[in-house]
This record gives structure tokens, C-alpha cells and sequence, in this order.
């Protein structure tokens, strides 16, 4: 023990001060209705006051050494973001509309912007964050995010993309390392190596459930051609066909979607545990410990109640999975938690938090 | 003052009329906090005192410098007075209190009673359930129907004018038909067209998409050569470009877009960040939305080319003929083919994945057109 070299006084006193969250379901549902609700009502124009309510939500109920974290953003400033976001947004679905080829040219801007627009947004939320009124930041130039961007980019293409696990290790870098707590830096120790283990693991589980789903697929097709046989009935009969598709359909879709929660728990579990796992705030560190299967339960509980309740479950599974990843995280103290604010505010604007809001939604939308 | 830093209970001392709240004080300057107690005295004088009774906060006097977070389920509250130091507090009903004598809070307190009550938030939960639905199946598609038949025409008409370019340099190649081949079927569209004068309708000949025909809302009809080769009458060609009238007839392109961006605005106000649980739960019911707002184009569209074709005294039995050597053509009669409609790559399958297809089973379309009365 390195008590024996160090005199007492200046041996850091480690503990573990666990991340409490103490969101409840009923409690969230109550809020989220209310903003789904009052959002509808006003056209959207509440969702950024929605938007501070559910951060403020998630982010008291956060506690750490019995105080919660606060979310600071005005509401009026994730409007001004959103308005924004949504004129530019429609302005491209309008030249999606009108001229294809502008559009094109649309989305390249926009993802020439889009290194600009993650700091800006990083930036912002980090900016909003705070715990004792100590604020976090995010102080990466964007120079720096664009030089990362054009290496990645780069990798990727020379590589026909096998280099995916490095770049998202450097992303990962870029981001947990720029942060700051007051005056103290993040930094961050995984090595690239860990995350090309976690693919090298994560690609054939992902490969064998679509192998899977194709020799579902295959067996379906065989079975009808060989059912009206079977039975006995006229071959190529529409109705039988249209019974076995309409079989393998309801029982197969949903079974290829929850059999692809497997590789994706692991994964995220895996991530989350290396990503947080490797960060250290001035001389304080992080221990992530989320399991595979405990993971996997969280995600498939949360996947037949969504379907079951035609989506009303939302928040039960949202405060369900916080509550599981924040259950296994534990901020490792060396010292005390006592941390200087550091310099004074910078500026931030609203825009590039909504960005990543929108953003992340325009790719599941396909546009 | 008795020795008890930090009351549990709003105290309204009946002398001193004052109104005490236990809270945790942060300058802003260290991420360390100090127990203190902020009190509303009868003459509306505030205090911060730490435990010692000294004043933390000298602004912390006039009553308008304060500013208290709405209450959120039961969070604790924090406050400012315009400077760098907050505090929090967990005595949530001593801050009730200091605000109901302040005359403040209302807003925040009306919005707190409506997120605390079960039956307010079961009964928003059923209408947003049955309204989204009759949002999404009535509202949502009348709503870009209005908006579609509102737009000015040359403004409707320009929607998708690259389009063409795009498909030609993808997708498309030029038509091998011969040129007099091309004019006998383009009088036959022109004569279907006439009634329609104000749409400008041009129809165009491309191959390399296997037997289809689309519209796109420019009035560009495009007919392939494999379709002109799987017909046995030029009767049943016409027919399907009835059809395709019918799609620019009724702006069913500019409708798509509308309600396509509907559909993703409504998804993200009742989702917000979906994406932290997966991209499926919250792209199903959006698909799902769009093959039903798409189907039902597709039955307007036929009961256009129903209405067009008899008064173009073209029987609607070449319309079930055409319809089905399309299906057959696509291999067996399981799987519905590609058919009609304004974008190339639809497709449409039957069973419980017919809910997902952009076209509605062939069968149920063509059996009005196959009854048809012959005329004698």
C-alpha cells in the first residue's frame, strides 16, 4: 500500500460515492402527459419548455453525495434554437420538394456544419450542467472538432470502414476529455484497444442473429412450398400463402427486433462501461459496472411494455433504464468533492443543443 | 431565535409573522454547500442567515431579486437573487409558503397540481392516445389535403421538377420504342388527359425499372417499355395512366411530402429524444402511418381512372387485366408487384405486411374494375 511511503496527511482518502437517482415512473408519466399534452396544444411551442422540465427532471433526481444535478437552460433559449432548427429544416424539406439537386447540396452544407454544430451543442449542455452550483464545460475549439472530423472521415474511407472501432475511440476521446468540472479537466485512459475487443465481440453476435433471421426466412419459404402439399390444398393457393406470410410476419418481425436487443445490450453495456469507466475529473475517478443480461432484461421488459401499451409505457421504461445505468455507476473519490468554479461564463447559444435534438430524430426518420 | 438550524415545518411565528425555510446555499465560487435558513419577515424583508446567523447573501432583501424554480414532482427547488450563489431546498411546503406571501408562484403551482394528479394525468393519457390515433388516421392526411388544394398551381407543379433529371441520371434509361409507337400512345394519353386541361400533364417513355408507370407531381407521367410489352391491348395502358392522372389530379406528391413531415413533427413532440431506446419502437408506427396515408392515395387514384375511363368509354376491365399479368409478372400470385403509383420503388405484399405496403392488395383493388358490366 502506498500508505507506507506517503505521510498520512497527504494520503488521498478514497471512497466510493454512489450516483443515486431517485426518479419514479408514476411521477414521470404524470409530467411527460402533461407536456405531450401541452405541447400539442401549443404547437409545439411548449416542447422547449417540456424539454427543460424532463432534463431538470432526470437531472435532480440525479444525486450524487446527496445532492442532485441541475439543468440550467432558459427555455426561451432552446426555443430560439428550435425555431431555428425547424426554419432550416423546412427550408430543406421544401427543396426535397422543389429541387433535388439543391437539396443535395442542402444536406452537404449541413453536414459540413455538423462538427460545428455537436461542439456547439456539447458546449451548451455542458454549459447547463451543474452540481453545487459548479457548472460544467465543454471547451474543445471547433478548429480542433473539424480536424478530428477530416481524420475519421478519412480513416473510414481508406479503410472501407474497418476502422470504425479507432474512430469512434478518438470521438470518444475528443468528447469525454474536453470536458470540465469548474476548474477541474476530465480525462480519459481507454485505449483504442478496448473498443476494437468490443467489436471484435459485438460483429459476430450481430452476424449470427441475421444469419438467423435469413435461415428463419428460408425455412418459412420451403415450409410453403411444401404446406400446400401438405395439406393437400391447390399449390400456389393465394389464401394459404397469404396466411403463412401473414404467420411468419407477426411471429418473425418482432422476434428479429428483440433478437437484435442482444448484440446492441451487450454493446451499449460494454461502451457505457469503458466510456465512463475510463473517465477521471481532476483526481477523482468513474466505475461503470452495467451487465450484459441485466441490460438485455432492462431493454426486452422495456420492449414488450412499449408494444403493449401502444407507446404509453415510455416513461416507465425511461426511468426504468436510467435508473439501471445509474444504479451502476459510482463516482470513486479521492478527496474530498470540494472543486473551485474556475473562470467566469462563456458564450452559448440554444442552437446547438437543439441541433443535436432534431439531428438525432432526422436520421431515424430516414430524411 | 430557538437553536434549530434547519425547521422541517414552515414556521409562522405569530409574533414576528415570519416564514422560515431550512435551505443549502452554494456561492456559486466552490461546489460546497452551506446550511442556512431564508426567512420572509412580516414587512416582506428577506434573510439569509448561515448557521451562525450570519448574512450570506447581502442582495437577498428585497423580495423581487428572487427567483424560485417551479416545482417539479418532488424535487428540491432551488433559488437565486440574481447573483452567482444558489441555494436548494427540500422544505418544499416552507417554500410554498414564503411564495404564497410573496403573492408568487401561481404558474408554477397550477402546473404542479396538474402533474400531480392521477386522474388529470390518466384521462390526458386516453385522449392523446384516442386523439393521435384519429389524429394520424383522419387528421393528419385531411390536413395536407387542404394545404395541397390551397398551394397555387405553378407552386403544386414544381414540387419534384428535378425529380426527373435525378431518375434519368440513376435509375432510368431511354425508351427503345419506336417513335411512332410513342405518338400512338401519347394521342391516346392526350385524349384521356383533355378534360383536365389545367394540369400539365406530358407523359414521357423510359425503361430499365421492369413493368411500371409513375407520376410525379409536375404532371410528368413516365410509362415504361416492359409495362407497354406486358399489355396485350393498348386499352389497359391507358387505363394505367388514368391512374397516374389521377395521382397528379389529386397532388398526391405534394400530399406525401406534407404528411411525411407531419408524421416526423409528431413523432418528435410525443417521443422527444426516442432514440435513447432504439430506433424501432419510434419508426414502426411513423412506417406504418405512411403505408396507410399512401394507400389510401392509391384507392383515390383508382377511383379516378374508374370515373375517367367510362367517360372515356374505355371498358374498366382492362384496368383487372393489366393489373393482374402486373402481379403475375412479379412471380406468383403471393407476393403483389410493383405497380403503380408516384415513386418507382414501391412495392406491396399481402398478409400482415400489406398493413406496410405503400399499395393495397392487388385483388381488393381490381375486383371493382372486373365487375365492370361489359357494355352491349
Amino acid at each position: 500500500m502506498s500508505a507506507e511511503f506517503e505521510s498520512p496527511a497527504i494520503t488521498p482518502i478514497q471512497r466510493d460515492v454512489p450516483f443515486v437517482f431517485t426518479g419514479e415512473a408514476g411521477e414521470y408519466f404524470r409530467i411527460w402527459i402533461v407536456n405531450v399534452v401541452l405541447s400539442l396544444l401549443t404547437l409545439g411551442v411548449y416542447s422547449a419548455w417540456a424539454k427543460k422540465r424532463t432534463r431538470q427532471y432526470f437531472y435532480r433526481h440525479t444525486q450524487v453525495d446527496g445532492t442532485g444535478f441541475e439543468y440550467l437552460a432558459d427555455p426561451i433559449q432552446i426555443l430560439k434554437g428550435r425555431v431555428v432548427l425547424v426554419l432550416l429544416l423546412g427550408c430543406l424539406v421544401a427543396l426535397q420538394a422543389f429541387d433535388p439537386v439543391l437539396y443535395l447540396v442542402g444536406v452537404a452544407l449541413f453536414m459540413v456544419a455538423s462538427p460545428a454544430l455537436l461542439v456547439a451543442a456539447l458546449r451548451f449542455n455542458a454549459r447547463q450542467s451543474a452540481w453545487r452550483n459548479v457548472r460544467f464545460r465543454f471547451d474543445a475549439p471547433i478548429s480542433v472538432a473539424y480536424q478530428l472530423y477530416a481524420k475519421m472521415v478519412g480513416l473510414t474511407l481508406v479503410t472501407c470502414g474497418f476502422a470504425v472501432p479507432y474512430t469512434q475511440w478518438m470521438w470518444a476521446d475528443f468528447i469525454a476529455s474536453n470536458h470540465r468540472f469548474g476548474d477541474q479537466p476530465f480525462s480519459w485512459r481507454t485505449q483504442p484497444g478496448e473498443i476494437v475487443t468490443l467489436y471484435i465481440y459485438m460483429v459476430p453476435m450481430m452476424m449470427a442473429v441475421y444469419a438467423l433471421f435469413f435461415v428463419g426466412i428460408l425455412c418459412i419459404a420451403t415450409l410453403g412450398q411444401l404446406l400446400p402439399t401438405i395439406l393437400g390444398t391447390k399449390a400456389n393457393d393465394p389464401a394459404t400463402m397469404d396466411q403463412i406470410v401473414s404467420m411468419a410476419s407477426i411471429i418473425g418481425l418482432p422476434l428479429f427486433y428483440a433478437a437484435l436487443t442482444v448484440p446492441s445490450a451487450f454493446f451499449k453495456a460494454r461502451m457505457a462501461n469503458l466510456f465512463f469507466g475510463g473517465m477521471s475529473v481532476g483526481p477523482h475517478t468513474v466505475r461503470s459496472e452495467q451487465r450484459f443480461a441485466e441490460l438485455l432484461r432492462v431493454y426486452l421488459g422495456n420492449l414488450v411494455a412499449l408494444v403493449l401499451s401502444l407507446g404509453l409505457a415510455w416513461p416507465w421504461a425511461k426511468v426504468r433504464l436510467t435508473a439501471y445505468r445509474l444504479s451502476r455507476l459510482t463516482l470513486v473519490a479521492h478527496g474530498p468533492l470540494v472543486v473551485d468554479a474556475g473562470e467566469g461564463a462563456d458564450h452559448v447559444n440554444a442552437l446547438g443543443d437543439a441541433a443535436m435534438d432534431l439531428g438525432e430524430l432526422d436520421l431515424d426518420l430516414g430524411f | 431565535m430557538p437553536t434549530d438550524h434547519r425547521p422541517r415545518q414552515p414556521r409562522h411565528d405569530a409574533a414576528a409573522h415570519t416564514t422560515q425555510v431550512a435551505v443549502v446555499w452554494f456561492d456559486g465560487q466552490r461546489s460546497e454547500g452551506v446550511a442556512a435558513t431564508l426567512a420572509l419577515d412580516a414587512n416582506h424583508y428577506l434573510t439569509l442567515r448561515d448557521e451562525n446567523g450570519q448574512l450570506l447573501d447581502p442582495e437577498a432583501v428585497c423580495p423581487a431579486r428572487l427567483h424560485i424554480a417551479p416545482p417539479l414532482g418532488d424535487t428540491a427547488r432551488t433559488f437565486h437573487f440574481g447573483g452567482s450563489g444558489r441555494g436548494e431546498s427540500r422544505d418544499l411546503q416552507a417554500l410554498a409558503a414564503l411564495e404564497h406571501a410573496l403573492g408568487r408562484g401561481w404558474k408554477g403551482r397550477a402546473l404542479a397540481r396538474l402533474e400531480s394528479a392521477w386522474p388529470i394525468a390518466l384521462t390526458l393519457g386516453a385522449l392523446v392516445m384516442l386523439g393521435g390515433l384519429a389524429g394520424l388516421r383522419w387528421g393528419v392526411p385531411w390536413a395536407a389535403e387542404q394545404v395541397a388544394i390551397a398551394m397555387p398551381d405553378d407552386l403544386a407543379h414544381k414540387v419534384g421538377a428535378g425529380t426527373l433529371r435525378v431518375l434519368d441520371t440513376t435509375v432510368l434509361k431511354p425508351s427503345r420504342l419506336q417513335t411512332a409507337r410513342k405518338d400512338e400512345l401519347r394521342a391516346g394519353f392526350l385524349t384521356l388527359a383533355a378534360p383536365y386541361d389545367a394540369l400539365p400533364l406530358t407523359l414521357h417513355f423510359r425503361r430499365g425499372v421492369g413493368p411500371n408507370a409513375f407520376a410525379l407531381p409536375d404532371g410528368t407521367v413516365l410509362l415504361t417499355d416492359e409495362l407497354v410489352a406486358l399489355a396485350t391491348d393498348d386499352r389497359q395502358l391507358f387505363a394505367v395512366l388514368a391512374h397516374e392522372i389521377g395521382h397528379v389530379h389529386h397532388r398526391h406528391g405534394v400530399r406525401m411530402a406534407l404528411e411525411g413531415a407531419a408524421l416526423s413533427v409528431l413523432v418528435a413532440v410525443v417521443l422527444g429524444d426516442a432514440t435513447e431506446l432504439g430506433n424501432v419502437a419510434a419508426g414502426m408506427p411513423a412506417a406504418l402511418a405512411q403505408a396507410q396515408f399512401s394507400q389510401a392515395h392509391e384507392i383515390q387514384a383508382d377511383d379516378f381512372a374508374l370515373e375517367t375511363l367510362v367517360h372515356a368509354g374505355i371498358s374498366p376491365r382492362h384496368f383487372a387485366v393489366i393489373m393482374r399479368r402486373l402481379q403475375a409478372s412479379a412471380g406468383g400470385p403471393d407476393r403483389s408487384p410493383v405497380t403503380t403509383g408516384t415513386d418507382p420503388e414501391k412495392t406491396s405484399a399481402d398478409g400482415a405486411l400489406r398493413y406496410l405496403a405503400s399499395h393495397p392488395p392487388t385483388e381488393a383493388r381490381v375486383a371493382r374494375f372486373a365487375t365492370w358490366p361489359e357494355p352491349q
